[in-house]
């Protein structure tokens, strides 16, 4: 029954261990250090996919028919003559569920991967649309809820990733496919490669970046909103505009793993970024790492994940199990993820790492500062 | 009655609007006592729901028809009841004990969530075919039993889940305001404190409210799992959008307004999508020579749009609008003093 037992932390787990860095990162601050439940991170997640999937391909396609309509007008003879139908032009062939497969894999993969300064300004605008668009999913997801307590933010937020996520982009066939779903747009002919490269990236830029505004003015005022909102208030600071600001700048960071993402797995569909996957198991991440800790938020990351990959491979490593057993895996490792959010919540709610004091600048220098 | 609803629709927008106001008033129960949104309170209801299919395939062929559905009814009030019970004595009331806070509380709810739905996925994958082989076959809708009535046929939990709504609702306020410990817990509700010192034994409330929350809860779902499509327990992740829909409708923290926001909620998705679908295919697209379009499978975004206007508007949801001064300021009403308030 045991094959060759195979290394468990293959390229595609590094790939998901950077991706939910980035976005246990994006939560970390919204949740850790500004005290905001968003129990909606998938929606975001989802909207750097589709700008590469939903609004990426047709970009593409739209790029591919200006600066080369003789190829433009083969692939869409090649669609009609293979008997997929008849297209108006290829932005529309690159949208529709059934040409979608033969028009990205034959024509706009090859083409992008032959001129480099077409793909790049491509990388940029789908980079542009994926930041511009999950900024403004998160302004119009809580600016109903930023000034009311936090359950209502919460309850926003959650209904929001879910219709958005399970209802528009599921019954709507023109933005995504629907159920089928389409083929996002792909940088590099190595689509696992260059996921693996755009996560670490994104990841080093979104772990500096955290530390970096944890450390400064803005992060002291996040603090001080999560800890007392009124005192915040008094002193100034205006909690609506610091809460919508750090929901925005999170839902784009948020979007970077998306995006990263899409490129290893280019046809999920949006069924994919479920509210388990992409918002609870973050917050697991981030409850077992240490809440309004960033190394404490890719710690959790990385154990959390681990623990999963070994319960995936349970089957691998025990002998003459069922296809029963099999089927109830995922479910497993659902309810041990549960079990271990409750154990921590109850015996050491600051997680591993517990938040530490952010670094000031040194009191005597700012005294001598002062002096001079 | 506008053209093109029929009555079997009618009176299931109705069963799906009365079970909402269940589902809505039993969250706003258990967050009013014990400052708790629930967020795993859709698969309780759907506990209640597999419980009820379970029994009536099991014993479908030694008892017949209505006492079978009313007992299995029950059954899945009383187990989707015990099931808030433990999950608030074992995970919750601890939690709360050492100081946890509300979003501490609030991923909890979603943890058990997501443990309650995996763990009834895998009793169903590892019951398949086995146990109970009825529930897979056909469609759940068609486990209903229909009536004829008024010239057409209408589905049996379509009938019984308002006529349950309004009985429990009844019960529920009877026992609030004339039994002893109805008013112990209107006391708690009012001010925790203030009862313990009175001699309330706040915790017995607080379990209660939470029997009481998921009892209600799993009626509402014995009854709406006829009109799910399948029993999968991931229906509960829409249905749990509709039930704060129409908490935070009612106020988030007023009962008998969660009934009514839950209820409003469930008409607006149902019979107000339809609505919205007759009019703008039958008048606005063709005035207008717009593409005819279909809103039916949008229904849940009327209550995302529902909330999103209450809380801009009145974030204190029905429960906080001064509905006589409201009345007299449109003429309805004679122009009234307010009340006095009531001397401490």
């Amino acid at each position: 029954m045991i094959g060759v037992i195979q290394n468990p932390f293959t390229e595609t787990w590094i790939l998901l261990v950077l991706v939910y860095i980035i976005v246990t990162i994006s939560l970390n601050l919204e949740a850790g250090f500004t005290g905001i439940p968003n129990f909606g991170k998938a929606v975001f997640v989802f909207m750097g996919a589709w700008a590469a999937q939903g609004i990426g391909i047709r970009l593409a396609a739209y790029l591919l028919e200006k600066t080369d309509p003789g190829l433009a007008a083969e692939a869409l003879k090649h669609l009609q003559e293979i008997g997929i139908g008849t297209y108006k032009s290829l932005v529309q062939a690159a949208g529709d569920t059934d040409a979608n497969r033969i028009v990205v894999t034959s024509y706009i993969y090859p083409y992008f991967q032959h001129h480099l300064a077409l793909a790049a300004l491509l990388f940029t605008a789908v980079l542009a649309i994926a930041l511009a668009l999950s900024a403004a999913m998160g302004l119009f997801a809580s600016f109903a809820a930023v000034r009311l307590r936090e359950e209502y933010l919460a309850i926003l937020l959650l209904s929001f990733s879910e219709l958005m996520v399970m209802v528009i982009f599921q019954q709507t066939t023109s933005l995504n496919g629907g159920p089928q779903g389409i083929w996002a747009m792909r940088f590099g002919s190595n689509g696992l490669r260059t996921a693996l490269i755009l996560a670490a990236v994104f990841a080093a830029i979104t772990f500096l970046y955290a530390e970096k505004l944890a450390n400064s003015p803005m992060g002291r005022a996040m603090r001080a909103v999560r800890d007392d909102e009124i005192a915040a208030g008094v002193y100034g600071r205006d909690v609506a505009r610091i809460r919508l600001k750090v929901i925005m700048v999170s839902s784009m960071i948020a979007a970077l793993a998306g995006l990263a993402f899409i490129q290893a797995t280019p046809s999920t569909v949006s069924m994919g970024f479920d509210r388990v996957k992409w918002t609870f198991f973050p917050w697991a991440y981030l409850i077992l790492g240490g809440m309004a800790n960033n190394v404490g938020a890719v710690l959790g990351t990385v154990i959390f994940l681990i623990l999963q990959r070994l319960v995936q491979l349970l089957p691998v490593y025990i002998s003459g199990t069922s296809t029963t057993i099999m089927t109830i895996i995922p479910y497993l490792s659902n309810i041990l993820v549960g079990v271990i959010i409750i154990l921590v919540l109850y015996f050491r709610p600051q997680g591993i790492l517990p938040e530490k004091p952010s670094k000031t600048v040194d009191f005597h220098r700012i005294l001598v500062e002062e002096g001079e | 009655m506008a053209a093109g609803i029929s009555l079997y629709f009618l009176m299931a927008s109705i069963g799906y609007a009365s079970a909402l106001g269940l589902l809505s008033m039993g969250l706003s129960l258990t967050f009013v006592t014990t400052k708790v949104a629930n967020f795993a309170h859709g698969t309780i209801a759907m506990i209640g729901g597999i419980t009820t299919l379970f029994l009536i395939d099991r014993y479908m062929y030694n008892v017949k028809g209505l006492p079978l559905f009313v007992t299995s009814a029950l059954a899945g009030f009383i187990i989707a009841g015990v099931t808030a019970v433990v999950l608030y004595l074992v995970i919750l009331k601890p939690l709360a004990d050492r100081g946890s806070d509300v979003i501490g509380l609030m991923i909890a709810t979603f943890a058990i969530d997501i443990m309650l739905q995996s763990i009834l996925s895998m009793i169903l994958n590892l019951a398949h075919g086995k146990h109970f082989p009825k529930l897979f076959g056909a469609s759940v809708q068609s486990w209903d039993v229909t009536l004829n009535c008024c010239g057409t046929q209408i589905a049996e939990s379509h009938v019984f889940l308002p006529v349950a709504a309004i009985i429990l609702t009844i019960l529920f306020h009877l026992f609030l305001t004339k039994t002893k410990f109805g008013i112990a817990m209107r006391a708690t509700i009012e001010n925790p404190d203030l009862a313990e010192v009175m001699g309330v034994n706040t915790k017995a409330v607080y379990t209660i409210s939470w029997f009481i929350s998921g009892a209600l809860a799993g009626l509402a779902g014995a009854l709406l799992v006829f009109s799910l499509k399948d029993t999968s327990p991931n229906n509960s992740n829409l249905i749990i959008v509709s039930i704060f829909a129409g908490s935070i409708l009612g106020g988030l923290g007023n009962v008998y307004w969660g009934l009514i926001g839950g209820f409003l909620i469930g008409l607006a998705e149902k019979l107000g999508t339809q609505l919205l679908n007759l009019f703008y295919n039958n008048y606005l697209a063709p005035s207008l020579h717009l593409p005819p379009f279909s809103f039916v499978n949008y229904e849940k975004l009327m209550s995302l749009g529902l909330v999103i206007i209450v809380l801009l508007t009145a974030p204190q949801g029905l429960a906080g609008i001064d509905w006589g001064g409201l009345l007299s300021r449109m003429g309805l009403k004679t122009a009234r003093s307010r009340k006095p308030e009531r001397e401490v």
